[in-house]
């Protein structure tokens, strides 16, 4: 009798949908104008802040039905592409909106990294079972080679007036400045989601090798941050166990790394905690909480997750060699 | 008896040598004219290989007395100056002047000057005591490092095109160092170029981070495992390392011919082998011993005898070379 009376509630409901209800549809393309399949696109009510979601058929069209009326947010994160977001698009009652949406190539500048490398490495790997490996003080061994992280939960930045200018003022720049382009520093956000990383792990540091990236050190030794640091790329990192999470407390930044290609930037007050937590032999979570408020209106939350590469190992990547990305940097 | 014996000999020795010997003497002087005290010239003689010591007074000169006639090699490898080579011909009796300019030891960027480079390369005070073990009894060579100081710098042997490139790379001015345009090192180099670098030690795995090189790392695997068939040449090689002893000795093939032995200019090939031996003898200091192996750049192999002093209160500083980079622009060949 419950199940029976909760169908004819369900079905009113769809009825009441069915004639408030609005589409979005159009086609995804790429930036030569091909159909991009399989690509994930949100749509977020603005006031409601209802998600909605759809995937693209082969044909690269995607359709999202049964919108209540309002104005949305579009979103994509695709694997191997930028990512994309259209606000203010609005729908009415019994309305089929088209709307296409082209997707930009995300790009590390350099032959060979293409939008097929950056779906392989999204994709999940298949990693050796077992328990999470012990220190012989009994604290958890987060040593391994991995892939790059995998994004579980981006977070949203919510940027204050003159970090929303400057994102804006990157992009309409065509992000010439990003600081990898002239073979500086990715930072240790970006660095581990592009190529893969190493993590060895002694009792009193860990040391993290992000390939094509600074080294990392991070003390363990009970130390805390220097009164006299200067400002570095990398800041200066204390680690703390709190139960089997590995607490990574970084301060002492610069304020030139770019978090992505997108040029969010930030200021040398930047505070980043990093928990390191490995569930298993096989896989890290790491959740990222990105502090600063001259920058931010409220910490920035990431979550990730990395595969354990067993049969992987760092390549050596020397940025500087045959460097031909300078002379074709142009700006607006 | 004996001991008496000895001394007449030796005086005798000495009365035959002051009837035949040269002398060669001058001062030394660094790009600015000033003396420099306390340089040390060595003197070999081309023919016998004997060797003299000088060491310059406090207003810059030296004397090599009572010099068998003969052509000498002068070498002054004095703290933060570049090496210096000059000939000279002394017949018996003779009194040769010769003046010797040194150079500063410059890596083309600013504030790196004479009295840092002295101050690098002088021994540093370390903590006493003994040399820490593994749990597995092994040494432990952890730490952080200051640079590797010379000892004995060896003598590369070179082939006819080796010492052309050599000869050619330094009338060129060093223009294409590799890292003037901020290309790695090397691992000869970046030891001794850098201000201090790290040692992390686990039974099965030894790392190097070195404070100016680009990549920054070097990964020693001890865990037995051999070099691969497929390694592509890079500026590092792998690296796997053994005990013999207490020394640890690591192999490392699958190099490029990029990197630059020494700043002057010194080649090699993908062929090169080398073999670093790393001993602990206490707590403060680090013994190293690299055997450069390249038959076609050496007629025989180099090898290398550094020390590093402990550097308990130190750290490895983070160096971008590519950051606010003003050298390209600057660097012209002949």
């Amino acid at each position: 009798m419950v199940i029976r009376t909760l169908g004819c509630l369900f079905l009113f409901a769809l009825g009441v949908l069915a004639q408030s209800a609005g589409t979005i549809t159009g086609a995804v393309v790429d930036l030569g104008g091909d159909p991009v399949a399989k690509a994930e696109i949100q749509a977020t009510n603005q006031e409601t802040k209802a998600v909605y979601k759809a995937t693209t058929l082969a044909t690269g069209v995607y359709t999202l039905a049964q919108l209540p009326a309002g104005t949305y947010e579009l979103t994509s994160a695709t694997a191997g592409f930028g990512p994309f977001v259209q606000r203010d698009v609005k729908v009415a009652a019994a309305e089929t909106l088209r709307l296409n949406l082209r997707l930009i190539d995300f790009q590390l500048n350099t032959l060979g990294d293409g939008r097929d490398s950056f779906a392989i490495v999204a994709a999940p790997h298949p990693t050796p079972a077992g328990p999470a490996p012990r220190m012989p003080g009994g604290k958890p061994d987060l040593s391994g080679m991995w892939y790059q992280q995998k994004t579980i939960d981006p977070g949203k930045p919510e940027l204050k007036p003159w970090a929303e200018a400057l994102v804006k003022e990157r992009a309409e720049n065509n992000a010439r400045d990003f600081p990898q382009s002239r073979c500086q520093p990715l930072g240790i956000i970006l660095a581990p989601t592009l190529l893969p990383w190493k993590t060895v792990q002694t009792p009193a540091l860990l040391v993290i090798i992000a390939e094509g990236d600074l080294t990392r050190q991070v003390f363990l030794d009970g130390r805390s941050h220097p009164k006299d640091w200067n400002p570095t790329w990398l800041g200066h990192s204390i680690g703390h166990w709190d139960g089997d999470t590995l607490v990574v407390d970084t301060t002492g930044f610069n304020d030139k790394a770019w978090f992505d290609g997108g040029g969010i930037p930030h200021t040398e007050k930047m505070h980043v905690t990093e928990r390191y937590h490995r569930a298993d032999l096989g896989h890290l979570e790491i959740e990222v909480t990105i502090e600063d408020p001259d920058t931010f209106v409220k910490p920035w939350v990431i979550k990730r997750t990395a595969d354990l590469a067993p049969n992987d190992e760092i390549q050596e990547y020397v940025c500087t060699e045959n460097e031909r990305d300078r002379e074709h940097l142009v700006g607006k | 008896m004996v001991i008496r014996t000895l001394g007449c000999w030796l005086l005798f020795a000495l009365g035959i040598l002051a009837q035949s010997g040269g002398t060669i003497t001058g001062t030394v002087v660094d790009l600015g004219g000033d003396p420099v005290k306390n340089a040390t010239i060595k003197a070999t003689n081309t023919e016998t290989k004997a060797v003299y010591k000088a060491t310059t007074s406090a207003t810059g000169v030296y004397t090599f007395a009572q010099l068998p006639a003969g052509t000498y090699e002068l070498a002054s490898g004095a703290l933060g100056y570049e090496l210096v080579e000059r000939n000279a011909k002394v017949a018996a009796a003779e009194t040769v002047q010769l003046g010797l300019h040194l150079v500063d030891a410059q890596l083309g960027t600013l504030g790196d000057n004479l009295a840092l480079f002295i101050a690098w390369f002088s021994p540093h005070k370390t903590p006493a005591g003994p040399t820490p073990h593994m749990s597995d009894g092994k040494p432990d060579l952890s730490g952080v490092w200051y640079s590797q100081r010379p000892v004995d710098p060896g003598k590369p042997e070179m082939k006819a095109w080796a010492e052309a490139v050599l000869k050619e790379r330094v009338e060129n001015n060093g223009k294409d160092f590799p890292q003037g345009r901020c290309q790695p090192l090397g691992v000869l180099l970046s030891g001794e170029v850098t201000h201090a670098w790290r040692i992390v030690h686990t039974p099965s795995f030894l790392m190097i981070i070195s404070e100016m090189d680009a990549p920054g790392y070097r990964q020693i695997y001890l865990d037995g495992r051999g070099h691969p068939q497929d390694f592509g040449p890079t500026w590092t090689g792998h690296s796997i390392g053994h005990w013999e002893g207490d020394t640890l000795v690591v192999d490392t093939v699958g190099f490029n011919d990029k990197t630059w032995l020494t700043p002057e200019g010194q080649p090699h090939t993908e062929k090169m082998h080398l073999t670093e031996r790393y001993r602990r003898p206490d707590l403060g200091h680090l013994e190293i011993e690299f055997t450069v192996e390249d038959p076609d750049t050496f007629t025989k192999p180099w090898v290398i005898k550094r020390i590093s002093d402990l550097a308990p209160n130190d750290e490895v500083e983070e160096i971008i070379c590519t950051e606010n980079e003003r050298d390209r622009e600057h660097l012209v060949g002949k």
